[in-house]
């Protein structure tokens, strides 16, 4: 059996399970488990060593070119109305139970950064890079996108934000 | 300082897929690991492909690769190693490369002392992808500034010769303004006469064949809303506002908004009569032939109800 299938086998479920706890359905995390494995068979092509690592970083980038899709209009029109600095997040406890129904009502490009840095504990400036922006833009961005988790939780809470 | 977000973090935990997915992928990747990497996509008439040729192709293709986000597809390599022939998707396009081979006339930038063409990259961000590639060894040829033909650009050289004008539209940029714009700048903007550029193009047009896509219809009963949408969702642009054809796709030539309750599709048959009598033959159904304007047709239902059309197109839709 070829190294790459052994691979396959033995990584399978450690993709998976990183895609499928950051996607709204499992769909999705199918489609890009699919793509990560596929990219897996171009690589060892030029003779990158792969390994469970190199993986997770690759459905890591096709989980934000997933979002990048989805969510192209909508962030073109937010940059186009909210060049304000926003305000600091605050210190209160945040919504951990009911994480992903929370992220699934964000912007996609609001969910890509609270996933990169908080779920996946990524610096902010590997953030910066995974999403292309500037490290001063992606702050920003993280802000935004914190006060819309705080403000979207509250929604599905219940009780006005 | 703490961050109330870092409660969100998630440990590594391995999920295991449905089973039946796991199998499914298992096969697609026997087979993707059988099958010679190559430009799947059967290349199209007069499409174009840059072939570049550069001194150090592995090194080339490391940049490309590292600064400008190409994806390598495949190199084949030659026992003196040197790369023959390499491959490249940038997005939606592939670019193909390969070393000096002086022998036989083929040499890059370095060798001639510079290049006779520019390669247009488009980009999500012209600043970052600009910095990105100063940053892995391209040399600054013009900063990024805004254009005065909708565009915001930087210029770079790669390390290889090869010049890259990186670019994304500016936001808000008004198309009307692009021949005024140039002539400020000292330019005409000329266009072929109406009509001489179809006549231009009749030689390259897609032909159809039996089982293409001819023609489509959706149902709405407000044609301007259905065109807004589509207009904003697909992109689709509408000649003649009032019978909702679709200007600015390729295949198929039109489509239009009917005032039926389903979505219609209508495929290219090469003779109607015998497709017809298939169609009957395999358990369907079909509608006696009418003869349009626009070629022949017949609405047909499949062998479980299904509603199709087949059309012979007439000469003068037949791109």
């Amino acid at each position: 059996m070829s190294a790459l299938l052994q691979l396959y086998d033995e990584a399978l479920p450690h993709v998976y399970g990183y895609l499928v706890r950051r996607c709204d359905n499992a769909v999705t995390a199918e489609d890009l488990t699919a793509e990560t494995f596929l990219a897996a068979v171009s690589a060892s092509r030029t003779g990158q060593e792969l390994n469970v690592p190199w993986l997770i970083g690759t459905a890591r980038h096709k989980l934000v070119d997933h979002w990048r899709r989805t969510g192209r209009n909508q962030q073109l029109l937010e940059e186009l109305w909210d060049g304000n600095e926003p305000a600091a997040d605050s210190n209160e406890p945040v919504e951990t139970m009911h994480v992903q129904a929370v992220l699934t009502r964000l912007l996609p490009h609001h969910r890509a950064v609270l996933t990169l840095r908080y779920l996946d504990g990524l610096p902010v400036d590997q953030v910066a890079q995974l999403v292309d922006r500037s490290l001063h833009a992606t702050e920003s961005l993280l802000i935004r996108a914190k006060a819309a988790y705080r403000h979207a939780a509250a929604e599905l809470e219940g009780r006005q934000p | 300082m703490t961050d109330a977000f870092d409660a969100l973090h998630l440990n590594p935990t391995p999920v295991d897929p449905s089973p039946r997915f796991a199998a499914a992928l298992r096969d697609r990747l026997t087979t993707a690991m059988e099958t010679p990497m190559t430009n799947t996509a059967p290349a199209r008439a007069l499409q174009v492909t840059p072939y570049l040729n550069v001194r150090d192709a592995a090194a080339a293709i490391d940049f490309y690769v590292a600064a400008l986000g190409a994806v390598e597809l495949h190199r084949l390599v030659g026992d003196d190693g040197r790369i023959g022939h390499a491959q490249l998707q940038f997005g939606g396009s592939v670019i193909m490369l390969a070393d000096e081979y002086p022998e036989f006339g083929v040499s890059g930038p370095e060798s001639l002392g510079g290049s006779t063409c520019s390669f247009h990259l488009e980009v999500d961000n012209v600043d970052a992808a600009h910095a990105r590639a100063l940053a892995h060894g391209a040399t600054e040829v013009r900063a990024v500034e805004d254009q005065f033909h909708g565009s915001r650009q930087g210029v770079v050289r790669d390390p290889f010769g090869h010049r890259w004008v990186l670019s994304a539209p500016t936001p808000g940029y008004d198309p009307a303004s692009y021949g005024p714009n140039a002539a400020e700048m000292g330019f005409a903007l000329q266009q072929p006469a109406a009509g001489a550029e179809a006549a231009a193009f009749e030689h390259q047009v897609k032909h159809y064949g039996q089982g293409d896509l001819y023609y489509f219809t959706l149902p709405t009963s407000d044609l301007a809303k259905a065109q807004a949408f589509y207009g904003t969702v697909l992109g689709w642009q509408f000649p003649d506002e009032g019978n909702g054809h679709v200007g600015n796709i390729s295949a198929p030539p039109g489509s239009a908004f009917g005032a039926t309750t389903v979505t219609e599709l209508y495929f290219v048959v090469d003779d109607i009569e015998a497709a017809v009598q298939r169609v009957r033959a395999a358990g369907g159904t079909a509608d006696d032939i009418a003869h349009y304007d626009s070629g022949d047709a017949a609405t047909c239902t499949d062998d479980q109800g299904v509603r199709f059309h087949l059309s012979v197109p007439a000469d003068k839709y037949r791109r």
